[in-house]
């Protein structure tokens, strides 16, 4: 295929272990499939598609070459009914958060189909029109008066199939929830964003917090938004939260000169409250006896093994030390510990039973 | 007597919920009973069983341990190590005959001025009730301590 042999077709996936000083996480979200809305056909109905399904449909470089043609027979539909929020700000079967990218994707795919089909018809139910941002809502407003697209507020309860149309049964709630019925060619769902598979999975290998969707979660929401808990783990994009592409952009920036500044200098800052190991006599007394309890309820993957060997290479001991580049200090080694040979600078045992002394 | 009696209560607090939400308290001018004395801890899950026995030997009549509510650790799973430990404590110190109603474990996060006021005079209250903790004395004569 290629004249200049530049693709290596017997190329396999090879697995890369590398030493880093910063892991940016941006794995990105996944959308809900059609297959989960009962009442919409539980995917059984070619011509219901997904937003991104739509996406590829409208795309020059995708099946149609950009062509509007349903899935089920290749026709041109006629009439689109665009559903925003299915699955999103829904407690009872979907995600209560509010997706936030589709009332503007929805907006362009409902312009996209009216520009590939002038005399086609276009209808999108929503619930709110959430267009925060720069010039969004003035786009919203230019499908609506434009390109004639109709904006219905209200939820569409069932969708079936009949006499190869889609029926799209719905309210009306700005006309005091009179039922609306639009007999449809193709229905597209804006389908909620949901964190990617194998997130939380990722997240507990890297120590990430993570919120009940498995969206990673930032060290501070105002203060620190591309930090994780776990020093040198930064985040971009959605696999934080639903977000849309300017503000992945932004995200990532930041995320990008924290990594900068991390790097730029040569010695690294800390607080100075993190634990230390006991080995004051020398490491081979140290009260340390290496059960690495205190491995297991670091949150932050701090504490490392320690090898203590004598000079002619035996090994003399195993201990517990703690990386001060990524102790938090937390303390829960502390009171883990078992023999009390970790502590934690500034909340000594010393201090704090002094404090308690003084009762 | 017990009218007289004012309890000594050591509230074990972590840096970033509780301790910020007691802040709250005050700066909100809410009032409440005056009994606590702080601890301020960098997070729950730095407490030691010996802390708690300490404070008890050290004369306080009741116990608060308090953090950040489940999942909202500042370091993400600290508070998640104190309840369980709170679980083993909880047997360990009935085993040994202290009066487990004398330790409130609770959670009170930075913006809960009120709920902080709240539990210190829930707390105050029932201890007042429980009357001077003397019977810790003579479990450490014991040897227990």
């Amino acid at each position: 295929m290629c004249p200049t042999k530049a693709i290596r077709f017997d190329q396999e996936d090879e697995l890369v272990t590398l030493d880093v000083g910063a892991i940016v996480l941006s794995t990105g979200f996944k959308v809900m499939r059609t297959d989960q809305f009962p009442e919409y056909g539980y995917g059984a109905y070619p011509d219901v598609l997904d937003g991104l399904q739509f996406e590829r449909l409208a795309s020059a470089s995708g099946p149609t070459l950009g062509a509007m043609r349903r899935p089920s027979d290749g026709k041109e539909p006629e009439t689109v009914v665009f559903l925003a929020c299915s699955g999103s700000r829904d407690r009872s079967k979907g995600v209560p958060y509010c997706s936030k990218i589709c009332c503007m994707y929805t907006a362009k795919h409902a312009m996209l189909y009216k520009h590939k089909v002038h005399h086609g018809k276009a209808y999108v139910f929503y619930m709110d029109i959430r267009s925060g941002g720069k010039d969004y809502d003035e786009f919203v407003r230019r499908a609506i008066e434009e390109d004639d697209v109709k904006y219905i507020r209200g939820r569409v309860s069932r969708i079936y199939q009949e006499d190869g149309k889609l029926v799209v049964k719905g309210a009306d709630t700005l006309q005091g929830g009179e039922p609306v019925e639009i007999r449809a060619d193709m229905v597209v769902l804006a389908t909620a964003v949901q964190a990617q598979d194998g997130s939380e999975e990722l997240a507990q290998k890297l120590h990430v917090s993570y919120d009940p969707y498995h969206f990673f979660a930032e060290s501070h929401p105002k203060l620190k938004p591309v930090e994780t808990n776990t020093a040198g783990i930064f985040l971009a994009g959605a696999c934080q939260a639903p977000r849309d592409i300017p503000e992945t952009v932004a995200q990532a920036s930041g995320a990008a000169a924290k990594v900068a500044c991390l790097f730029s200098r040569d010695e690294l800052t800390r607080e100075p409250q993190v634990a230390v190991v006991n080995r004051i006599p020398g490491p081979t007394f140290s009260y340390c006896v290496g059960c690495f309890l205190c491995q297991s309820a670091c949150p932050y993957q701090a504490i490392e093994q320690e090898e203590i060997r004598g000079r002619d290479g035996t090994l003399l001991k195993t201990l517990a030390k703690v990386n001060a580049g990524l102790c938090q200090g937390c303390g829960t080694c502390v009171a883990t510990c078992r023999t009390k040979a970790i502590d934690i600078q500034g909340f000594s045992n010393e201090q704090i039973f002094a404090e308690l002394m003084t009762l | 007597m017990t009218d007289a009696f004012e309890p000594k209560i050591t509230a074990f607090v972590c840096n970033w919920c509780t301790y910020a939400g007691a802040d709250l308290t005050g700066t909100s001018r809410i009032k409440y009973q005056s009994n606590v004395r702080v601890l301020r801890l960098p997070c729950t899950g730095r407490i030691d069983f010996m802390l708690l026995a300490k404070a008890f030997a050290r004369g306080a009549d009741g116990i608060i341990v308090s953090g950040c509510h489940p999942n909202d650790c500042h370091y993400t799973s600290g508070n998640y190590h104190a309840r369980r430990r709170w679980m083993v404590y909880r047997d360990l110190m009935d085993f040994m005959g202290i009066d487990t109603r004398r330790v409130t474990f609770s959670w009170v996060s930075a913006a809960e001025g009120a709920r902080w006021a709240e539990l210190v005079n829930e707390v105050t209250t029932s201890v007042r009730n429980l009357g001077p903790y003397a019977e810790y004395k003579e479990l450490a004569l014991a040897g227990v301590e």
